[in-house]
């Protein structure tokens, strides 16, 4: 479904410099793709994947209802004519990935399509069964990667993830958490070395990730998928509705609005793949997606970005 | 393990925003129409056979009212959003079991405003809050009478008029078996609706803490004479 692995890990780490990579803005593996969207290397195989992601927690579980799953259907195609790439998912959200199939159903299969999917189940011998299921809903065959979902049963999961990968039927294999939930625990099984993606809370207000799990994953070489990056919303909501981008901003990196502030930070931290807003609204999309274009903050831009919304 | 949880939120329980919710409302509506009538009628049915002495069959109406919230609401339409529904679905359900249970044993029975005291009061506004005027919220709110949530067809007036109900005809045991599982769905329903920004949320908190400081008043309170058992009740049915 998706392009064949070009590199190995240690190549792409090399390509990174991972070393010294650290906050080094100019060593970024960051290209832009199509002259617009911005775009980020998995590590352990060289492919590029948009910065700006699409989430579905909540915004796509509509149930049954036609209407909605049509105005769903709308910010879908909006996310691939803006040049998305990464959809993520979980059987946790309710109806999410019959509404995504709905979607697909109407528009098919962008051949920029990075599927993303979660096993959330306790039962360990339930775990094909699931993804089958999943991969029904979304009408896919296979998914691109495949995650435990906030370490749930993570050791028997993971065990046949990477089974799975291994006989080809996925092809990349990841973990998440939110929240700042069990770093502890996320770090030791990053550090195992045999993941591909994590999946972890970042954004300006929750930074704690840049102490130990993004350090981690850029000595392992695994590609990091920021979630939460509004703080679920209630973050960019009271910035829209209180307060104006400030003009240093604007000067700066040609910040256009809030959704390009808060993402931007995301997106430019050097160990960071790919951000992951989510949306019911074509225009927020829009915005969304235009965070994945143009210049980034460096390093001292981003400091006092912090330093501006710890003001407000 | 427990620190853990702690770090959990309202928020992570709540997999659907405020239109999808709305719109979950009226296309149940439209799906139900015209049930709300009969449900409105039996409601108030309900409240005219206790006053007469049909505290059997006033019960039995308000266990009726539970089936299309728990069978339908919750268990075919919510779950769809929300993996917990099946659960309050069933609840719902044995929740009418458990009213029915009751009336048939003879647990509801009206002693007359003469013989209210706060509970009761309280009871009685609460079952007026739900059969009559829970359903304008929306409408006030500016969500149109598609968006209205009538009793006996979506789960927060059922519940709230129930709790009311219970106050008002319950004796002490009854009553608060009466009030555990209405009293559940509202906080439930009012940690949701805060979190999806709705204005009434409160009062839905409001109805099950009402319920609960009324069954303490009257399970504390003096009890009657003999022969007149709020548990023996001696209405015309009895």
């Amino acid at each position: 479904m998706k392009k064949q692995t070009v590199i190995t890990r240690r190549e792409a780490l090399k390509i990174l410099g991972a070393g010294a990579a650290a906050f080094s803005l100019s060593s970024l593996p960051l290209t832009a793709a199509n002259g617009r969207t911005l775009t980020r290397p998995i590590h352990t195989t060289g492919e590029d994947i948009p910065v700006i992601g699409l989430g579905t927690w909540r915004t796509f579980n509509v149930g049954d209802d036609r209407e909605l799953r049509l105005a769903r259907t709308e910010v879908v195609e909006a996310f691939f004519d803006e040049g998305g790439g990464m959809i993520d998912c979980s059987p946790m959200y309710g109806s999410a990935d019959e509404v995504l199939g709905f979607a697909f159903d109407r528009i098919g299969f962008p051949d920029t399509l990075f599927s993303a999917e979660k096993v959330w189940t306790r039962d360990g011998d339930r775990i094909s069964e699931q993804i089958a299921e999943s991969a029904s809903k979304w009408g896919v065959e296979t998914f691109d990667l495949m995650q435990v979902h906030n370490l749930v049963s993570w050791e028997e999961h993971l065990e046949t993830l990477l089974e799975m990968k291994e006989a080809g039927e996925i092809r990349y294999v990841g973990i998440t958490t939110s929240h700042g939930r069990r770093h502890d625990e996320f770090e030791r099984i990053m550090r195992r070395g045999d993941l591909d993606f994590v999946q972890l809370t970042y954004n300006i207000t929750h930074r704690e990730v840049e102490e130990r799990l993004l350090p981690a994953a850029r000595d392992e070489g695994i590609a990091v998928i920021a979630n939460r990056p509004y703080d679920g919303g209630g973050l960019i909501r009271d910035l829209k509705a209180n307060h104006t981008v400030p003009e240093w901003a604007v000067e700066a990196f040609g910040c256009r609005d809030w959704a390009d502030f808060l993402l931007k930070f995301i997106v430019s931290h050097p160990d960071l793949t790919c951000a992951i807003p989510a949306t019911t609204r074509v225009s927020h999309l829009r915005e969304n997606m235009r965070s994945g274009s143009g210049e980034l903050p460096d390093a001292d831009m981003r400091e006092r970005m912090i330093r501006h919304i710890e003001s407000l | 393990m427990i620190a853990d949880w702690r770090t959990y939120s309202v928020e992570d329980f709540i997999p659907f925003t405020a239109d999808v919710y709305f719109r979950l409302i009226e296309r149940t509506n439209e799906a139900a129409w015209p049930l709300h009538v009969l449900t409105l009628i039996g409601g108030l049915a309900a409240a005219m056979l206790l006053v007469r002495g049909g505290g059997r069959t006033a019960g039995a109406l308000l266990a009726l009212a539970w089936l299309w919230p728990g069978g339908v609401f919750l268990l075919q339409r919510y779950s769809e959003l929300n993996w917990a529904g099946d659960y309050f679905g069933w609840a719902f359900l044995g929740q009418a079991v458990v009213v029915f249970c009751c009336a048939l044993v003879g647990r509801f029975k009206w002693e007359g405003f003469r013989r209210f005291g706060l509970a009761e009061w309280a009871g009685f506004a609460l079952f007026v809050y739900g059969l009559a005027a829970y359903l304008f919220w929306a409408p006030v709110a500016g969500g149109g009478w598609a968006e209205a949530e009538v009793f006996g067809v979506h789960p927060d007036p059922t519940a709230v008029a129930t709790i009311g109900f219970v106050l008002v005809a319950a004796g002490r045991w009854s009553g608060w078996i009466c009030w555990v599982i209405p009293a559940l769905w509202c906080l439930v329903s009012a940690l949701t609706l805060r979190e999806l920004d709705v204005v009434w949320a409160p009062g839905l908190t409001f109805a099950a803490a009402v319920g609960l400081a009324g069954l303490i008043w009257k399970s504390f309170r003096r009890r009657p004479r003999s022969g007149e058992s709020a548990e023996n009740p001696t209405s015309p049915e009895e």
